[in-house]
C-alpha cells in the first residue's frame, strides 16, 4: 500500500514540478518546493484521506507551501524567473528569445499577482485543470475560480501585454518584486 | 442576450461551457464587439500559458526527488550484484538464505514499507511465463516469433546501468523502479544481465543477453502477482524462491557472475 502512494507521487512529479515552476517562475526554486511537498506529503500521509485524489491533495499541500513561502520570503525567492529560460527548445533564436522574454513576463506578471489569483492561474492555464478541479483542489466553490481566475488574467493581461504584440509587454512602472 | 460576463467569456475560451451556451456565447459574440475585445484578454492568458512552463513535462524529474519519494538512499548497495550474485548462486541449493531474509529486512526498513513485509512473506510464490504479464511483454520487448529484443529504455537501461543501482528511466516509460540486478558472461560469449522492473501489472523480472548487433535479446520475463515490494526488497525475496530466470541462468552462465568493476569497464566499453 504504501508502496503504491510512492509509485502515484512519482507519477505525478512531472505536472507536480510545471506547477511549482509556474508557481515560483524559476525552475530550481519550483523543485525545491516540490521536494517539501514531497516530504510534507510523505511524512503526514496519515492526513490523506483515502478514497479522495492523492494527487489534487499534493497539489494543495504544494500551494499552501508556497503561499506559506510567500509570505515569509516573498522576495527572494523571486529574484531572477526566467534565468533558465536559456534551455527552451527552439531551432532558431529568434523565436527562443520571444519564448524566454515571455516566460520572464508572464512569471514576474504571476508573482504580482496576489497568490490566490497565481494559484489559480497555475491550475488551470499551465496545469490544464478544469474549474471544478481546480475548485477542488483549492477547496473554494467554482464560482470563486471563475471570478479570481477572470481578475487574474485581466491583471496578467496588463502586467503582460498582448500576446499579438507579443515581446514588447507593457509594463507598468513595476520594475520586480513589491507591487502595490 | 446582451451581457456577456468576463467569466462568461473566459468560460468559453477554456472550453468549459457546454454545447448550447456555447452556441449563445458565438451568437451574443457577432453583435458585440467590445466583448470581442474582452474575448482577446482570456485568449492570450488562457490555457497557451502552459507551452511557457513545459520544460518539466519535457525532461527527466531529477533522481533526488524520485529518490526522495521512494524513501531510499541514492544507492542501494554498490556491490550489491557483486555479491548478492555469488551468494545468490551458492543460495539456489539450499533454500536457509539466512543472508537473504537479512537484507530483505533491511530493505524494508529503508523503505518503511513494514507492511509490505507480511504481504510478501505469505505470497505464494508461483511464477508464471505469460499469465500474470502479457501486457509487460508488449511494453517494453518488442516481440517476435522467436526473438524478443529489448525496447528503447531497456536497451537504455541494460547498456549504461549498473547492477544493484535503482536505474532512471523517462517519466513516461511505463517501467519504473527498474533495477539491474546481475551481469555475467554466457557459454556462448554474450554477456546476459538479468534486471526488475515494475510494469503495469506488476513486478517483471527478466533476462536479456547482448548481441554482437548491439541488440538486447530477451530471453525470459516472468510477471509476479505481488506488487508493492520496493525493488530490493521484492528481489531479495524473490532470492529465496527460485524461479524459472534461475533456470535459464544456470543453463547460460560460465564461471562466476561479474563483479562490479568487470561490469563497470564492459559499461564503459560499450559491452566489447
Amino acid at each position: 500500500m504504501d508502496d503504491e502512494i510512492r509509485e502515484c507521487m512519482i507519477s505525478f512529479l512531472p505536472r507536480l514540478r510545471r506547477f511549482a515552476y509556474a508557481l515560483t517562475g524559476d525552475a530550481d526554486a519550483g523543485d525545491d518546493l516540490v521536494q517539501d511537498t514531497c516530504v510534507r506529503a510523505l511524512t503526514r500521509l496519515d492526513q490523506w484521506q483515502a478514497g479522495t485524489s492523492l494527487e489534487s491533495w499534493m497539489f494543495r499541500i504544494a500551494q499552501n507551501l508556497w503561499r506559506d513561502a510567500l509570505r515569509s520570503r516573498r522576495a527572494t525567492l523571486m529574484e531572477a524567473p526566467g534565468d533558465d529560460a536559456h534551455e527552451l527548445a527552439g531551432a532558431d533564436g529568434r523565436i527562443v528569445v520571444d519564448t524566454r522574454s515571455r516566460l520572464r513576463a508572464v512569471s514576474e506578471g504571476l508573482a504580482e499577482l496576489p497568490s490566490e489569483q497565481s494559484m489559480v492561474v497555475a491550475l488551470v492555464c499551465i496545469d490544464g485543470r478544469s474549474y471544478k478541479e481546480a475548485a477542488d483542489i483549492l477547496e473554494v466553490p467554482v464560482g470563486t475560480v471563475m471570478s479570481r481566475l477572470a481578475r487574474a488574467r485581466r491583471a496578467l493581461h496588463v502586467l503582460v501585454g498582448d500576446e499579438a504584440s507579443g515581446h514588447s509587454p507593457k509594463r507598468e512602472e513595476t520594475p520586480n518584486g513589491q507591487a502595490n | 442576450m446582451g451581457k456577456l460576463t468576463d467569466e462568461t467569456l473566459m468560460a468559453f475560451v477554456d472550453g468549459e461551457l457546454d454545447a448550447a451556451e456555447q452556441e449563445r456565447v458565438r451568437q451574443a459574440l457577432a453583435e458585440d464587439g467590445q466583448a470581442v475585445e474582452r474575448l482577446a484578454i482570456f485568449k492570450a492568458t488562457g490555457r497557451n500559458l502552459a507551452l511557457l512552463y513545459d520544460r518539466p513535462m519535457r525532461e527527466a524529474v531529477p533522481s533526488h526527488l524520485i529518490e526522495l519519494v521512494k524513501g531510499v538512499p541514492p544507492t542501494i548497495e554498490p556491490a550489491f550484484a557483486k555479491r548478492e550474485g555469488r551468494r545468490w548462486l551458492s543460495w539456489k541449493k539450499d533454500r536457509g538464505v539466512s543472508w537473504g531474509f537479512g537484507t530483505f529486512a533491511r530493505g524494508l526498513a529503508a523503505t518503511g514499507a513494514g507492511a509490505i513485509l507480511l504481504g510478501v512473506l505469505a505470497y505464494d510464490p508461483i511464477w508464471t511465463t505469460k499469465q500474470n504479464a502479457p501486457d509487460d511483454q508488449t511494453a517494453e520487448a518488442t516481440v517476435r516469433d522467436d526473438v524478443q529484443l529489448a525496447g528503447d529504455w531497456l536497451r537504455n537501461v541494460l547498456d549504461t546501468a549498473p547492477s544493484g543501482k535503482a536505474a532512471l528511466v523517462a517519466a513516461s516509460t511505463e517501467a519504473s523502479n527498474v533495477l539491474p540486478v546481475l551481469t555475467f558472461k554466457a557459454g556462448d560469449g554474450r554477456f546476459c544481465r538479468q534486471y526488475e522492473f515494475d510494469g503495469t501489472q506488476g513486478r517483471v523480472l527478466g533476462l536479456a543477453c547482448r548481441q554482437t548487433n548491439g541488440d538486447w535479446q530477451v530471453l525470459k520475463q516472468l510477471g509476479v502477482a505481488a506488487k508493492g515490494a520496493g525493488a530490493e526488497g521484492y528481489s531479495t525475496a524473490s532470492g529465496s524462491n527460485r524461479t524459472a530466470i534461475d533456470d535459464v541462468v544456470d543453463n547460460l552462465i560460465e564461471g562466476d557472475v561479474l563483479g562490479s568493476d568487470d561490469e563497470a569497464d564492459l559499461i564503459e566499453s560499450d559491452w566489447r
